[in-house]
């Protein structure tokens, strides 16, 4: 005997599992061959491979409000083969919730909820209803701003509820609020990988297990006769099969997308429910949040809690309702008028939103956060107070937003580095660029100093410097004038060096005669008014360090400070009153172009 | 199968009696899993009862002369300690707020939380044909507001006007508001604790 039979043999003698196998395999399957039989078998197979995909992801997760995204991104962006264990355990969910749907409706047309099946069928039922719970937990866990925004909408729907709305609200968060934060993870967490996944579980097997008793208690004909082993079992796998090449087709095409990290003061302006539930948020959509008839409840609490109950109550009541004459077509009516009319809602929702540009903005400017995110963390790694805060430190966006908060009503950005921003009629000088030599020279041009781009908006558009510009300019031959022109050029490029900005330090490193040559030229005709290096007198703005990091930062800080514009400053707010120093150089930094950027991989 | 089920024969059922036994065994289970099971609940639903941080102390916003005297509204977020879990932020944002110059120093400030689900809500210009509309707007279930804060839409999905918050005061040109945050949801204007 061989070595294998003998081990073979020891263990049937110990658990008789060869011969249960057996007659398990080779007897004919109750009820019959069926796709049905196929159908379920996938269900099973997608709760396992749920359950294999998560247990990896569950080794790589932190619930918390600085580590959840984080921990994603790493799964998502780092971790070799995360981003097709997240594919597969999304998508695997979405196919899920589909497939149960289809599957109680399947139910509902060949009426498979009459007796003895009525367990069987609500047990269906609740596996859909656990299906879509597992994923309104499992989306928060991503922690970005979607997720965020959209279960805080989702728990404040509690609040709808008279009397227990509010605890329940708190119940839910996991603590006092009013923002979601860690404890909500960690609920949300234990809820998805533990309560729900192990409902599910028992679900499904209870579903099987009475489906497997109705069989026996209505003596179902083994028709067409055949074996599980193998006949059965090909329908199975190829269930099973399409199942995972649908979601692998998924993955592929669409990828699991992970959005910028919650921000509880940047809530996002998109914030959607996930598809299955779009129907009912599109019926929400047209029932007014105002009070009923004066009392303190909302007529929301229809289309949230009480229509989506009553939904679920006449599916359940569906084995009740078949009793009566036309009991079967009322339920098949049922059927399509609930899931045709969610299934329209569904499409009103997903147009409306395409055709609203506020929603369209709102989409686009996440997927530049979401990606510069993944920038920033991928270039310098997340610190420990968690990616939100390399987004808050970043000039190129946290810079960007402060400038649009408080200087972009008065100044435009056009011709610099990051987001423009454009002005129809400027107080104030354009900040595009600010610091080259380019935008210096402008200062020094008497048609352009005199435009909008420069003074033209503002208070000293026909003041001092402007007067002394065009003098300079005033009553000049060509060779004059271009001569005039060259010793500009060589001002500005001196001022430009004073700047220091990074991208520029080579090529005004080959101009350092030229420079020189400006830095005399200054001290001749520009000392008299603006203090340089420590010489000079004081009228207008002092200009030592002009553009550089700490020059933008006092002039922002206060721009009526006396080695500034003093008593004659224009309108421009102190900003150190309203301005913490680091959004000041943030501000600063945004001016200056100065930002991580990834290098682009080299060829 | 067969031989499985005759080895436990079916006993005469006089020995199956024992009101005593049978009492015994179910409390002592009560008893046994009354402690954990009780534990549980009472963790659970602890947050049930706990109160937030609440209308705290007037907060510093923004000076005066930030505001548009033509009175347009600027959002400002509050900060102050903020307490997540067990960690204590010692200046974070709160939440945020509207301010609007109404006069020349006379101040509104709204909660900038939408009173319908508590989305962020946006200042607004829409362009119309020859004039600017300045509003407020919540997009996530698309809720217009006038400057006052007053519901716009014939049939609005919020269920009250923007929430205003009375208490703000200016101190050598700085304002202050007294930060909370109210109720979601419901008609009436209420604190939430």
């Amino acid at each position: 005997m061989s070595i294998g039979q003998r081990l073979a043999d020891w263990l049937e003698e110990r658990t008789g599992l060869k011969t249960a196998l057996h007659t398990c395999s080779g007897r004919a399957v109750l009820g019959g061959l069926s796709w049905g039989n196929a159908v379920r078998a996938a269900i099973l197979f997608g709760l396992i491979v749920q359950a294999i995909t998560g247990l990896v992801l569950w080794m790589h997760y932190s619930p918390s409000a600085q580590t959840a995204w984080e921990s994603v991104y790493y799964i998502q962006y780092e971790l070799p083969g995360g981003w097709l264990l997240r594919g597969i355990h999304h998508y695997t969910a979405q196919v899920l919730v589909a497939l149960l749907g289809l599957y109680v409706a399947g139910m509902v047309l060949l009426g498979e909820y009459r007796w003895p099946r009525e367990l069987v069928f609500w047990t269906a039922i609740f596996l859909f209803l656990c299906s879509m719970a597992l994923c309104l937990t499992g989306d928060l866990l991503s922690w970005d701003r979607n997720a965020f925004s959209a279960t805080t909408v989702r728990v404040r729907f509690l609040t709808l509820l008279p009397v227990v709305g509010q605890s329940l609200l708190k119940v839910a968060i996991g603590g006092p609020g009013p923002d979601l934060g860690t404890l909500t993870l960690t609920r949300f967490f234990a809820l998805h990988v533990g309560v729900l996944a192990f409902g599910f579980t028992l679900l499904l097997w209870a579903h099987l297990a009475l489906l497997r008793r109705v069989r026996i208690v209505t003596h179902a004909p083994p028709l067409p006769a055949g074996s599980y082993w193998p006949a059965q079992a090909v329908r199975n796998a190829a269930a099973c099969l399409v199942l995972m090449l649908a979601v692998l087709a998924l993955v592929g095409r669409e990828g699991v997308h992970l959005g910028s990290p919650a921000d509880s003061t940047h809530f996002y302006d998109a914030a959607r429910p996930e598809w299955s539930l779009r129907g009912v948020y599109g019926l929400s959509e047209m029932i007014p949040g105002s009070g009923i008839f004066g009392t303190g409840l909302s007529w929301k609490i229809f289309p949230i809690f009480i229509i989506p109950g009553l939904m679920v109550l006449v599916f359940l009541a569906m084995p009740f309702l078949a009793r009566w004459r036309w009991g079967y077509l009322l339920n098949v009516g049922i059927l399509i008028v609930i899931g045709g009319g969610l299934a329209i809602l569904t499409l009103i929702s997903y147009r409306a939103d395409a055709n609203d540009p506020v929603h369209q903005a709102a989409v686009a400017e996440e997927q530049q956060l979401a990606q510069r995110t993944v920038e920033l963390a991928q270039g310098q790694g997340i610190p420990p107070s968690g990616a939100l805060s390399l987004l808050k430190t970043d000039p190129k966006t946290e810079g960007a937003r402060l400038f649009a908060q408080h200087c972009a009503s008065c100044h435009a950005h056009v011709g610099g580095l990051g987001k423009e921003f454009r002005l129809e009629k400027p107080s104030a000088p354009n900040l595009g660029g600010f610091g080259t030599p380019q935008q210096v020279r402008g200062w020094l041009d008497p048609v352009r100093i005199q435009s909008p781009e420069y003074f033209g908006g503002t208070a000293f558009k026909n003041g001092d410097m402007v007067r002394t510009i065009k003098e300079m300019y005033a009553d000049l031959d060509a060779d004059e004038r271009k001569e005039v022109q060259e010793q500009m050029d060589s001002i500005a490029l001196m001022l430009a060096a004073e700047a220091d900005l990074s991208r520029q330090q080579t090529e005004l490193a080959q101009q350092k005669q030229r420079i020189d040559e400006g830095r005399k030229l200054f001290q001749q005709n520009c000392a008299g008014c603006h203090r340089f290096h420590g010489k000079g007198t004081q009228s207008g703005p002092e200009l030592t360090g002009y553009g550089s990091l700490g020059w933008l930062v006092e002039i922002t800080s206060n721009p009526a400070a006396a080695k500034f514009y003093g008593s004659r400053n224009d309108r421009m707010p102190i900003f150190e009153k309203e301005l913490s120093r680091q959004q000041i150089e943030l501000i600063a930094r945004f001016l200056r172009g100065e930002w991580y950027e990834p290098q682009p991989p080299s060829p | 199968m067969v031989e499985e089920i005759s080895l436990r024969p079916e006993l005469p059922s006089t020995q199956r009696r024992g009101f005593l036994a049978k009492l015994v065994a179910l409390g002592a289970w009560i008893v046994a899993y009354l402690a954990p099971v009780g534990a549980a609940v009472r963790s659970f639903f602890a947050p049930a009862r706990q109160k937030g941080q609440g209308a705290a102390e007037f907060t510093r916003v923004a000076p005066l002369d930030s505001l548009p005297e033509d009175g347009t509204p600027k959002k400002f977020p509050i900060l102050a300690q903020r307490r997540d879990a067990w960690t204590v932020y010692p200046n974070e944002p709160i939440g945020q707020v509207f301010l609007r110059r109404v006069g020349k120093d006379q101040v509104v400030a709204f909660q900038a939380k939408c009173p319908h689900m508590g989305c962020g809500i946006s200042y607004m210009e829409e362009k119309q044909s020859d004039q600017v509309l300045k509003k407020f707007y919540c997009p996530c279930h698309k809720a217009n507001f006038d400057l006052e804060g007053r519901r716009t839409d014939a049939v609005s999905e919020s269920p009250r006007d923007m929430d205003t918050l009375d208490e703000v005061k200016i101190e050598d040109g700085v304002v202050y508001v007294r930060f909370k945050n109210f109720r979601t949801g419901t008609a009436a204007k209420e604190e939430e604790v």
